[in-house]
């Protein structure tokens, strides 16, 4: 079965309730996130429950509406239609009700938001409308488990009756095309005439159920039913406009809007903290651990450091994920982001995009891919190809691990508060770049179809936690899955490049002239005898004479004129593999897996590491401020991601926008970075 | 009998309202567009005038002739602006309000 509708008719909540929240999420190429199928439980029998985007014809506007049209008619060919209907909207929602009546589907309304109605002293006669329109209706409040079950009785009942057998339409893609072609302005307004009738017979009021034809002027005009409920005074609506009136005032609506995002990022920061820091600790003292009980190898270093060090990469900045993707979910279920769109329309409208690039922009502070799949709901090409194309400059969360490393080397310990701010700030440069970039192009390239808004603005509510907790740990597993296995992987890959091929040398080794003993000749030796070596047992040089060694030698010149040494730049190339591993890959490099105080967690072993780091042949010392600045700036602006190209191209329907993104950006990550570290050096700034 | 009516109303255009809408319609002469529409102020809409697939989208959302809407309230910049239509809250650009011709 299918649930269809208005995207905020309590359709999402319901699809939870008859799933039990267990679902997947369906990724076709240029599919937006909630296309889910879920097992029904429940309801009595097997059945599989899909959920669609928000819809309102089957005459799409946006991509993401044609992406509902499509798995209704090509892939999914649902058996049963539930038709999720606001009480509060009889007539805009049962137009599509309508539209898929006449095309076959067998139907069955659900009918929710009666309490919302009912505050407005009015209610829906189901039994009525379920004639009129001919088919069940069931109210049901998706909020509560009672009704699941006898809606799954309906849904089968339907289904049985629904059979091919019983000399049923079929419906298919041929219907639909002819359907389509013969939509036109007259058949709107026959549809909505014959709605407003229904409208009419069906609303009464909730005290004594008698119908409302003698009522005031106000419900006899056609399509007032709902309509006139604000003038009415009283209701959930007008409750939910006194709250916009705040929202979209022009100084308090701006303030608000304002210190909801700065909640949001700080609370990524201050509110994750602590949950990355245990996760830290906890995969530093499992390694540990592991290697303290297991022998020492080959294999089960590259086990402990390489695998589980790598799902430690990636599981550290979880809770920031969680937090950012529950904070969304939860905007979006209240319905504040639809505010937030309206809010910076006009101004977004300035730099080329549209008030509905809000949404995607904000989603690329977690992760790019899904963001430029929000995309989908802006209509006009152009503005939905600008929108991605700036979204990789958004500070995705796969950035913060090197932010947090790099800030926390050059700003002073003892005040963490600037490195707080200080990070805030690189988000907000993503940003104020994005805009610039924006502004650019629109400069240079004209939008030259037609910009729309039009956007319904849900009314205001208390948003239902299970359902955003539910989204929130779907999309977080999505993302483990797809990112965190690369990461893992290339973590491991990259250890065993490391780390090959083995060279094994005896703890007393330190002060023979063998090349295979020494590591950098930094001052202080990194493999002090003894004191850490197990005795008598062997230890693999790694780094100097590995493979990436030789890769990273070969890239100096590269890596050279940003201030970074061989071993930084392998870990640079790295960080395009997926930007995290940056930070495992600089552990590895620089050798902390023996470095002194094995108690410290890894940061700050990193970080000690990173200031005794010297040259090869200089001598000078390879973090300085302005190397450490130049980094963060690569980062900042270099396109990084594969995936994200991958999404681009087909976001975009071409290789041109995706290979445009990836030149632009990488290329004027690295002139910018030589032209910043350079510069500051030739000012006198280390 | 009321869904005999319905039918006929979907397939001839004969509904109970339909004969209420083109008199509506024909008189232009004092219509004005949505976006003239001042806060507070209700008006019905006449017609829609716009290219196509514009025009059709409006319809689709409810922007039929006879359908009442008033003006709800601005936002910071000005545009959108926010009105009341059929039981929801719909923001529109002043652009697109202009394609609304309503009778207030």
């Amino acid at each position: 079965m299918a649930l269809v509708g208005s995207a905020n008719s309590g359709k999402t909540t319901l699809f939870n309730l008859l799933t039990g929240s267990h679902y997947t999420t369906i990724n076709y190429p240029g599919a937006t996130v909630e296309f889910a199928l879920g097992q029904g439980k429940g309801l009595g029998f097997k059945c599989r429950v899909m959920d669609t985007p928000g819809l309102s014809s089957l005459i799409p506007a946006s991509l993401d509406e044609k992406v509902t049209v499509d798995a209704l008619f090509a892939r999914h060919r649902p058996d049963v239609v539930v038709a999720v209907v606001d009480a509060n909207q009889l007539s805009r929602h049962l137009y599509l009700v309508k539209q898929l009546q006449d095309l076959g589907f067998n139907l069955i309304i659900a009918l929710t938001m009666s309490d919302l109605l009912r505050k407005r002293g009015q209610a829906v006669d189901a039994g009525k409308l379920s004639e009129m329109m001919e088919c069940p209706v069931f109210p049901i409040d998706p909020r509560r488990k009672d009704k699941a079950a006898e809606l799954g009785k309906l849904v089968e009942k339907r289904w049985l009756a629904g059979r091919p057998e019983s000399g049923r339409r079929p419906v298919d893609e041929a219907s639909y095309r002819a359907f389509a072609a013969g939509m036109s302005d007259e058949r709107v307004q026959q549809y909505y005439a014959a709605l407003d009738q229904v409208e009419l017979l069906v609303l009464k009021d909730a005290e004594d159920g008698a119908a409302n034809a003698g009522r005031s002027g106000a419900v006899s005009r056609p399509g007032a039913g709902n309509g006139d409920g604000r003038a009415a005074g009283g209701g959930a609506r007008s409750r939910s406009d006194s709250v916009d009136r705040i929202l979209l005032h022009p100084v308090w609506g701006l303030t608000i809007f304002l210190l909801a995002m700065f909640a949001i990022f700080t609370s990524i920061f201050w509110l994750a903290t602590p949950f990355m820091d245990g996760i830290d600790a906890a995969f530093g003292w499992g390694i540990a651990g592991l290697k303290r009980i297991l022998p020492d190898s080959w294999t089960v270093d590259m086990l402990a450091d390489g695998a589980i060090g790598g799902m430690g990469t990636v599981m550290v900045f979880l809770p920031q994920i969680l937090i950012l993707f529950f904070a969304m979910g939860y905007l979006e279920d209240s319905g504040y982001l639809a505010r937030g769109a309206a809010l910076v329309d006009k101004p977004l409208s300035k730099i080329g995009l549209n008030g509905k690039s809000f949404v995607p922009l904000l989603s690329g502070y977690a992760c790019a891919i899904p963001a430029m799949l929000a995309a989908r709901t802006i209509p006009n090409r152009y503005e939905r190809n600008l929108t991605i194309f700036i979204i990789p400059l958004m500070s995705c969360s796969a950035r913060l691990p090197v932010y947090t490393l790099l800030l926390a080397f050059i700003t002073p310990r003892d005040k963490p508060w600037i490195g707080g701010l200080a990070l805030t700030g690189l988000y907000l440069a993503g940003l104020v770049l994005g805009a610039a970039v924006s502004t650019l192009i629109s400069k240079i390239i004209r939008n030259k179809g037609m910009s729309g808004f039009i956007l319904e603005l849900p009314a205001l509510r208390m948003p239902v936690l299970k359902v955003v907790a539910a989204s929130t740990y779907h999309k977080a597993a999505q993302y483990l899955r797809k990112a965190g296995l690369m990461i893992v992987l290339i973590s491991l890959g990259l250890w065993v490049l490391t780390h090959t091929p083995p060279q094994a040398r005896t703890t007393t080794a330190v002060e023979s002239a063998s090349p295979a003993a020494q590591d950098a000749p930094g001052p202080v030796p990194s493999n002090p005898p003894s004191a850490l070596a197990p005795a008598g047992g062997v230890e693999y040089v790694a780094v100097t004479h590995s493979y990436a060694a030789q890769l990273g030698h070969f890239l100096e010149p590269v890596t050279r004129p940003m201030g970074l040494d061989w071993r930084g730049g392998v870990a640079m190339i790295c960080g395009f593999a997926a930007r995290e591993v940056f930070v495992s890959a600089m552990a590895l490099m620089y050798r902390i897996d023996d470095a002194g105080g094995k108690d410290k967690g890894l940061a700050d072993r990193l970080l000690a590491r990173m200031g005794e780091v010297r040259f090869e042949d200089t001598g000078a010392r390879v973090f300085t401020i302005s190397s450490v600045l130049g980094v963060i700036l690569f980062f900042m602006i270099a396109l990084q991601c594969f995936s994200t190209v991958a999404v681009a191209k087909a976001e975009s329907g071409g290789w041109k926008l995706a290979a445009a993104q990836l030149v632009l950006y990488t290329g004027t990550a690295y002139v910018l970075t030589v032209a910043l570290v350079q510069g500051l050096r030739a000012l006198g700034v280390p | 009998m009321v869904k005999i009516a319905l039918r006929e109303g979907l397939s001839k255009g004969n509904g109970i309202n339909d004969a209420a809408a083109p008199a509506a319609a024909e008189t232009g002469g004092e219509g004005t567009t949505l976006d003239r529409l001042r806060p507070g102020q209700t008006g019905m809409v006449m017609k829609v005038e716009a290219e196509a697939a514009l025009k059709l989208h409006l319809m689709e959302l409810g922007f039929v002739a006879g359908s009442p809407i008033a003006f709800l309230m601005s936002t910071p910049f000005g545009d959108p602006n926010i009105y009341a239509l059929r039981g929801t809250s719909i923001a529109l650009r002043k652009s697109e309000a202009k394609c609304i011709r309503i009778r207030i």
